[in-house]
């Protein structure tokens, strides 16, 4: 099989999605509930709730990613077939020395939620606040579910995986951010970055980057 | 080859052959050149490797076209030759096959994602798969082999196109599970197996994990339908070794597997990466030959989503289709729809799985709306959240077919029924997309005896078996009638249950809302119905999930009805009821003063009863001041508290922050009218230029209010200016900023400078997710807060020093 995401942007629409309670409690930081039943209080437990029914009519999930050989490691960069600068830092090297190809993937969960959180917080802030939080943790849930397909590709031709590595975090400054978006053609899911703050629009959005390392055989 | 391949592989072992890549390469194809193309370039290596199998023993063999459809040929600029390519690829396998194999035309993915989880819309992959197959069957392919598909919806629309092309010719169906046993899109093989039995001829498995792995995979499939099983596998799962791919597994090792394979239903057996002659050699000397193993099929009538299979007939649970998503009768509902919304149809479909639904009918038909496109809409919306069958119900064809299109399983089309015109435009859609059907024991009118219902359904039952579609694909509706108005009527729909399971052992359902009309208490007569019809033999019902009612009486009725053995799911689901039962109730303990209950109300974030507590409180005689200041204030305070030693968490927090700004609107034009509130000091909010992340500072600014301060939030993405001005016009004491992101973090050290430079008299605090007490102290402002928790404290202390200072 040839690897279908070196060709151009695969892109993922309607990622069907399931909202997990205990995954949502543990976004809004309440220890040891594993489930909204197990809540103390009722009234908490029901608003969270009612965030979770209206996230399952907001939430749009969708995403792109594209795979790029490796052509050269340098002892600060990554050089992939399409940028020599987007794949920058210590900890890139170290996580994509040993690799042949990467996935860049880019995903949102729609402009929906967000806007409806804007909306709530002038009304009512906990609403909102709950909201806010089952989107938040949608936003990696997708990142997920993209994850488990390039996973899928890279095992199926003979490679492991490693872990994903998000912009802007450890030493991979977040003004990649533009040309990683570029790079993954996100356009056609109608993300970008605002300028400056490279923040990106919609809000709850994940880009990241995932390495094909060599498998050594036994 | 003598004899019919399909009939040969219900009855024996027939071998495939391996791998074709890895020997083309040894050959002298380039790594990365599309192998496709030598059918045209290098024949002679192609037939050399179709003869290497074929004296190995294979029985049938692939021609060299995995890669040859219009849009994987168009990456080299190929699309225009794909009809040469397949005729030539054809021709090559027919001059090695001679008479002892029989030619399988190749087809494998488009290498993209069909819509609507993709981009590329069904109806073209169909034509661009139809293409494809109509050039090998015209070369003279024996059969088509449509192979290492992971999703569902494509296979679909490949074997449509395929049958389109080469309506004669045996279609074999395989699919591609990883280790985890599912497909990449989560299909698991018994969904696999029922989704397909009613499109291809052959169900089959390959690629992607060795056999270990498959043995399992071709069990489950051999359990849910009686198509014959196909099985390749890797030599298992590949390494790179210098640089290259390699299957590690040898031929002994997998032909070890063969025996197993066919013990647990496989009667095609081949290999795929990795394998070369040798493998099938070897295969072929195990189990070459070998009858077909006997296999135990249950029976009833299969409907499936993606990653889910359920089964309607005798002996299966009473399978319960809510009946929720339908605007008939329901304004906002129909209003949504309207207006192209999906949420209230979203939203029915996850209440109605949460209360134990096991398919979903999904009917969206309102006038004067675009109904096919708003089918296939709502079919996508309700699939990317609940994994459950679906029923799709229009009575509009286009509509079905819009329906069929997004949905990658085994659908049951509502409805057909013995009219003319029905039969004519609805039967041939269930053939095509292979759905099952529910059919409406009516005809032009609906008849009153159950004999005359009967002779209905053996009409469409006649149509359906003349077109292919088979018995174990239709549901009979028996046309639950309103009691009120037919009473007798209603009685033969009971006796239509009994009459169409005995004659015709087929499976039954009805829409059981319809008996009620027109009579008080609605569920009980729902209820009462279905225990009569599912004890007179009723298979499914369209019913409310809502109603609890409904969930025990199809409980109790199928204890009756051979639907629970060892009515161990009776058990199982009452004795934990009867645990909840034994739980204590809540003590009811002494009656509290209201002020309590206000204090608790904020403390637990009862937000609903709030205002009515307030009021009450203030009728009682509560002074507006002692309520704020000696009931909610100690409240937040309280729960203030509680958080410091992690007893409560942020939501708490926030619950009660929200609960008592609540409370507090009912309070402050009474304290404003009592004499002027004196305010702890006035703080100007913002998230700085750039950043639009604001639901923290909110918070912040929810809770500094419940704390007496005067807050102006000024938003999101605020420039410095902006802050300045709103700061000089409030007259502030202190300046908060927010940031999330280190790309606008410094923006806080812009608003520093220019206060400073200025020598204005603000405090400033900062907060915020990368914000520390670190980079507060390196940018010179006067207070951090890490969260909603500190926030109050950092701001009384700011502003106390702001005052102390003499400033105002
Ligand atoms: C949840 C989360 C996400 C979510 C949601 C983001 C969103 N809110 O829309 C998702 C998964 C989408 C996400 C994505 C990303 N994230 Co993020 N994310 C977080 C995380 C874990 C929590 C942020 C949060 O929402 N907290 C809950 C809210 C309510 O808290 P808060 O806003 O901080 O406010 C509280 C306090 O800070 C304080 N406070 C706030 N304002 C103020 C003001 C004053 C005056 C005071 C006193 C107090 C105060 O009180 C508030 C209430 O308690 C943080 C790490 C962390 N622990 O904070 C990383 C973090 C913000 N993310 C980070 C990154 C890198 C990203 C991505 C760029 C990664 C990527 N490449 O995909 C993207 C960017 C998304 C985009 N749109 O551009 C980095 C940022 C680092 C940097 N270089 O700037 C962080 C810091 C993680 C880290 N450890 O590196 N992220």
């Amino acid at each position: 099989m040839p690897i279908r995401s070196l060709a151009g942007a695969v892109v993922l629409r309607n990622i069907p999605f399931t909202i997990d309670e205990k995954k949502v409690l543990r976004e809004m930081r309440i220890p040891k509930a594993g489930s909204l039943a197990e809540l103390d209080s009722a009234a908490l437990s029901r608003d969270i709730k009612k965030a979770i029914d209206l996230a399952y009519s907001l939430i749009q999930g969708q995403a792109c990613y594209r795979t790029f050989r490796i052509t050269e490691v340098r002892p600060d960069t990554i050089v992939i077939e399409g940028s020599g600068t987007l794949l920058a830092g210590s900890n890139m090297v170290k996580l994509l020395a040993d690799c042949d190809c990467a996935t860049l993937m880019a995903c949102h969960i729609g402009g929906a939620l967000p806007a409806r959180v804007e909306a709530l917080s002038a009304e009512n802030l906990a609403e909102a606040f709950y909201l806010e939080r089952v989107g938040t943790w949608m936003a990696d849930y997708m990142a997920d579910q993209v994850d488990r397909v390039v996973e899928s590709e890279i095992v199926k031709n003979g490679y492991e995986r490693t872990f994903r590595y998000a912009c802007g975090y450890g030493d991979w400054a977040l003004s990649h951010q533009p040309e990683l978006l570029r790079l993954v053609e996100a356009e056609k899911i109608g993300l970008k970055a605002m300028p400056e703050s490279h923040i990106m629009i919609p809000r709850m959005a994940v880009s990241a980057v995932i390495g094909w390392k060599r498998k050594e055989a036994a | 080859m003598t004899g019919h391949f399909l009939e040969r592989v219900r009855r024996e072992v027939l071998l495939l052959d391996g791998s074709m890549g890895a020997l083309l390469q040894n050959r002298g194809l380039p790594a990365g050149y599309a192998p496709d193309l030598w059918n045209l370039e290098n024949p002679a290596a192609i037939e050399a490797v179709h003869r290497e199998y074929v004296d190995a023993g294979s029985d049938v063999i692939l021609t060299n076209t995995f890669g040859a459809s219009r849009l994987r040929l168009a990456e080299y600029g190929a699309e225009g030759r794909l009809a040469e390519i397949n005729r030539a690829a054809v021709e090559i396998a027919r001059r090695a096959a001679g008479t002892r194999a029989y030619v399988a035309g190749d087809i494998g993915p488009l290498g993209t994602t069909l819509a609507p989880f993709g981009e590329l819309p069904f109806d073209d992959a169909v034509a661009i798969f139809a293409e494809q197959a109509r050039a090998l069957a015209q070369a003279g392919a024996d059969l088509i082999v449509i192979e290492t598909m992971f999703d569902l919806l494509e296979l679909r629309a490949a074997l449509i196109g395929a049958r389109d092309a080469a309506p004669n010719l045996p279609l074999v169906a395989s699919m591609t599970f990883t280790t985890d046993g599912l497909t990449d899109t989560g299909t698991d093989p018994e969904t696999a197996a029922a989704a397909l039995e009613t499109l291809a001829d052959v169900i089959a498995v390959n690629c992607s994990t060795g056999p270990d792995a498959m043995t399992a995979v071709v069990e489950k499939m051999a359990r849910t339908t009686r198509r014959p099983i196909g099985v390749q596998p890797n030599a298992g799962l590949p390494v790179q070794r210098e640089g290259r791919t390699v299957f590690p597994l040898s031929a002994e090792e997998v032909a070890a597997f063969g025996t197993g394979f066919v013990e647990a239903g496989a009667t095609l057996v081949g290999g795929c990466c990795g394998t070369t002659p040798d493998y099938i050699r070897l295969l072929r000397k195990t189990i070459g030959g070998r009858p077909a193993s006997p296999r135990a099929v249950p029976g009833g009538v299969k409907i499936t989503s993606r990653m889910k299979t359920v089964r309607i007939g005798p002996g299966f649970p009473f399978l319960k289709i809510g009946e929720k998503i339908n605007p008939t009768g329901k304004k906002a509902f129909a209003e949504a729809i309207r207006e192209g919304r999906m949420d209230m149809i979203v939203a029915e479909a996850r209440k109605q799985y949460e209360h134990g639904a096991h398919a979903l009918d999904v009917n969206v038909g309102v006038p004067m709306t675009p109904e096919a496109e708003n089918m296939a809409r709502a079919v996508t919306a309700v699939q990317n959240i609940v994994d459950l069958p679906l029923v799709i119900d229009s009575a509009n064809v286009d509509a079905l077919e819009a329906g069929l299109k997004v949905y990658p399983g085994r659908a049951l089309v509502n409805s057909v029924n013995a009219e003319e015109e029905k039969l004519e435009r609805v039967l041939p859609l269930v053939k095509r997309y292979g759905a099952s059907v529910l059919g409406l024991v009516s005809g032009d009118e609906i008849p009153e005896k159950a004999a005359d219902r009967l002779r209905n359904a053996e009409k469409i039952l006649k149509r359906a078996l003349g077109m292919g579609i088979a018995l174990d694909q239709i549901v009979f509706d028996v046309l639950a009638l309103p009691v009120s108005a037919m009473q007798d009527g209603s009685r033969e729909t009971i006796e239509t249950v009994r009459l169409v399971g005995r004659e015709l052992g087929a499976a039954t359902s009805a829409g059981v809302s319809n008996v009620s009309f027109g009579l008080p208490n609605r569920p009980l007569i729902h209820n009462t119905f279905l225990a009569l019809a599912i004890g007179a033999g009723l298979d499914a019902g369209i019913v409310n999930p809502y109603d609890e009612g409904m969930h025990r009486a199809v409980e109790g009725a199928s204890l009756f009805s051979g639907r629970d053995p060892g009515c161990r799911r009776f058990i199982e689901i009452h004795q934990a009821k009867a645990e909840e039962r034994k739980k204590p109730a809540a003590e009811a303990g002494t009656p509290k003063s209201t002020r309590d209950r206000i204090f608790e109300a904020v403390v637990e974030g009862e937000r609903e009863s709030i205002q009515a507590l307030v009021r009450q409180g203030l009728a009682e005689g509560l002074d507006p001041f002692a309520v704020f200041l000696d009931a909610m204030t100690p409240a937040i305070r309280h729960l203030g508290e509680l958080f410091g030693a992690r007893k409560k968490f942020i939501p708490h927090l926030i619950a009660a922050a929200e609960t008592m700004r609540k409370g507090v609107e009912i309070l402050s034009p009474l304290m404003e009218s009592a004499g002027i509130v004196e305010k702890k000091g006035t703080i100007v909010m913002a998230t700085v230029k750039g950043d639009v992340h604001d639901i923290g500072k909110n918070i912040c600014c929810l809770m500094l209010r419940n704390y007496g301060f005067a807050v102006i939030d000024l938003g999101k993405n605020v420039p410095c200016e902006a802050i300045l001005d709103a700061a000089a016009k409030h007259r502030a004491d202190l300046i908060g900023l927010s940031a999330l992101m280190t790309t606008t973090m410094m923006q806080m050290k812009i608003v520093r400078d220019a206060v400073k430079e200025k020598g204005l008299p603000y405090k400033i605090m900062i907060g915020g997710a990368v914000t520390t007490p670190e980079f507060a102290r390196e940018i010179g402002v006067d207070g951090h807060g890490k969260d909603v928790g500190d926030v109050t404290g950092v701001a009384e202390r700011l502003v106390e020093e702001a005052r102390g200072a003499g400033k105002r």
